[in-house]
């Protein structure tokens, strides 16, 4: 079995900072077959509206987690929307120079708000993908900063040409998948939550395996838990194969496996 | 060298003892659409995944008003399964569930009997709860606290029903401390909370998450206050199964939390 996650958060609130911590994680998310994992930062660490500075401390920590495993994390640039333009392209350059690969967005704003221009506009440009956590606010009821599967699935219809990845697919739950069906540059990742039984199955029953991610929101949620959600759902071990590595890795860019 | 999981998974399970659930249900959940849909199906089901022996309520006793009858109904249904075991729902705050209650234990070799006080709007730290507690004790049946059935984040907008308090849940354990209380779906900070405060209160793993969440919860409760749950069919049972069988503990201790616990707590 081969394994992308694409939904990590290695250093929590501050936890987990130590190399040793960071080896140990790495080396127990190998022995179930990991061969890569995205990082999004310490995205809560100053709440919901962090600091241009604020900001750039969360991706440094990123840079470091790149420099100290470049083979096995791959990174993506936390931002704040609201900081506006100037601030949201420096810090993305800066970012793409260390070899990100993408834009993280928690819940600083609506993803359907004005201010995700710049930030798209410069994904589109760089290249970047776009991962946007995502949940249902029918019941959550926080959608002034936080994004509906409506909002991010709006978010991609706006911005065609932008790769986009609504996060949590059981928060978003069905009403979720239908909103992306029709909108082929949203791919959406399993992560975060309980594992929920049917989610996975009506999401590749609606979508197909194709636009559907492995991801596990660590260290929020724990890897064979999150793994046993996609190993024990009742759909094809090539769905499986999809989900947990080929598509993220075609996502991704990653290299062609030969082994 | 990377090792495939699902076969490591598997093979673990295989070289151990199979694991007793004491987390399961059969019914129907109105939010929900189960591939599991009868009593043979659940049996299979659990035996597939490596899981030998289940605790098993049904879920109508959730929201009907009377949870006898499906109690009753439940009961029918396991009876030609040696492997499940039907846990009663008891709301004891209806007026003779007492009779019920002789009934259950007439009709089946019941181990347990679950009480859920969000669902059925009662107090939990309440005479007819201590009632309960105390019939349940004179029969040698253990008592289980259903704390939920769902993430709250992601129920239905308009059912509004938390959880148990966690103090109320202390409080009444406190009152009974020569009695085991079994809370079923805790979250990792409710065990975190709880379990060092009252010995008698005992956890299953299903709703228990956080990286390494075996490894977590060991350090706050003994290994032998832990039990093998895994909420199906609601939740994946994969899940389940992988978080202890590939977690970090020793093999000895996930025999016991998968299953010598259970064995001996339930006298199974």
């Amino acid at each position: 079995m081969r394994i992308i996650d694409v939904h990590t958060h290695p250093i929590f609130f501050e936890d987990n900072q130590s190399r040793e911590e960071i080896d140990e994680l790495i080396l127990h998310a190998r022995s179930f077959g990991y061969e890569r994992m995205v990082i999004l930062g310490d995205v809560l660490l100053y709440g919901k509206e962090p600091t241009e500075k604020q900001v750039a401390k969360i991706n440094d920590w990123t840079i470091r987690l790149l420099e100290w495993h470049p083979d096995f994390f791959i990174g993506f640039c936390f931002l704040n929307p609201v900081l506006g333009r100037k601030a949201v392209r420096r810090e993305v350059k800066r970012c793409a120079d260390h070899g990100f690969k993408g834009i993280k967005l928690e819940i600083c704003n609506n993803a359907r708000d004005p201010v995700m221009a710049p930030v798209m506009e410069i994904a589109e440009e760089l290249d970047l993908i776009v991962l946007q956590h995502t949940a249902d606010q029918t019941v959550l009821k926080a959608r002034k900063w936080h994004s509906d599967p409506a909002d991010t699935a709006l978010l991609g219809r706006r911005y065609p040409n932008v790769r986009i990845i609504m996060a949590h697919l059981t928060a978003c739950s069905m009403r979720g998948t239908r909103e992306i069906i029709d909108v082929p540059n949203v791919w959406h990742d399993t992560s975060a939550y309980l594992p929920f039984t049917g989610r996975l199955e009506y999401a590749v029953e609606q979508l197909g395996a194709d636009r559907l991610l492995f991801g596990t929101d660590l260290l929020i949620r724990d890897i064979p838990s999150q793994l046993g959600r996609i190993l024990g759902a009742r759909i094809s071990e090539r769905d499986k194969r999809k989900i947990l590595f080929d598509n993220a890795r075609e996502l991704l860019g990653l290299e062609p496996a030969n082994n | 060298m990377p090792v495939n999981c699902w076969v490591s998974s598997l093979r673990t399970t295989d070289t151990m003892k199979k694991l007793v659930d004491v987390n399961t249900s059969l019914g129907v959940w109105p939010f929900q659409r189960f591939a599991i849909d009868s009593a043979r199906e659940l049996a299979d089901h659990q035996e597939a995944q490596g899981i030998s022996a289940s605790l098993v309520s049904h879920l109508g006793t959730v929201f009907y008003p009377d949870p006898n009858v499906y109690n009753l109904e439940l009961i029918d249904a396991l009876a030609p399964h040696d492997e499940l075991h039907a846990v009663p729902v008891i709301n004891p705050h209806l007026n003779r569930w007492e009779d019920d209650f002789e009934r259950y234990f007439d009709q089946a070799d019941i181990k347990a009997v679950k009480f859920m006080p969000s669902f059925h709007n009662y107090r939990i730290y309440s005479k007819p709860v201590f009632k309960l507690i105390e019939e349940a004790s004179v029969r040698g049946a253990r008592v289980l606290l259903q704390m939920r059935y769902e993430d709250e984040r992601d129920r239905y907008f308009a059912l509004n029903i938390d959880g148990p308090k966690t103090t109320q849940v202390l409080k009444l354990a406190r009152r009974f401390p020569d009695t085991d209380l079994v809370a079923l779906n805790c979250y990792l900070p409710e065990v975190k909370e709880m379990g060092p405060e009252a010995d008698n209160l005992l956890f299953d793993i299903a709703f228990a998450e956080w990286m390494y969440t075996m490894g977590e919860m060991r350090s706050v409760v003994p290994v032998d206050r832990i039990f093998f749950g895994s909420h199906t069919p609601m939740l994946t049972t994969r899940s389940a199964v992988m978080k202890l069988m590939d977690s970090t503990l020793e093999d000895q201790e996930k025999d016991a939390i998968g299953r010598e616990n259970a064995m001996r707590f339930f006298k199974l």
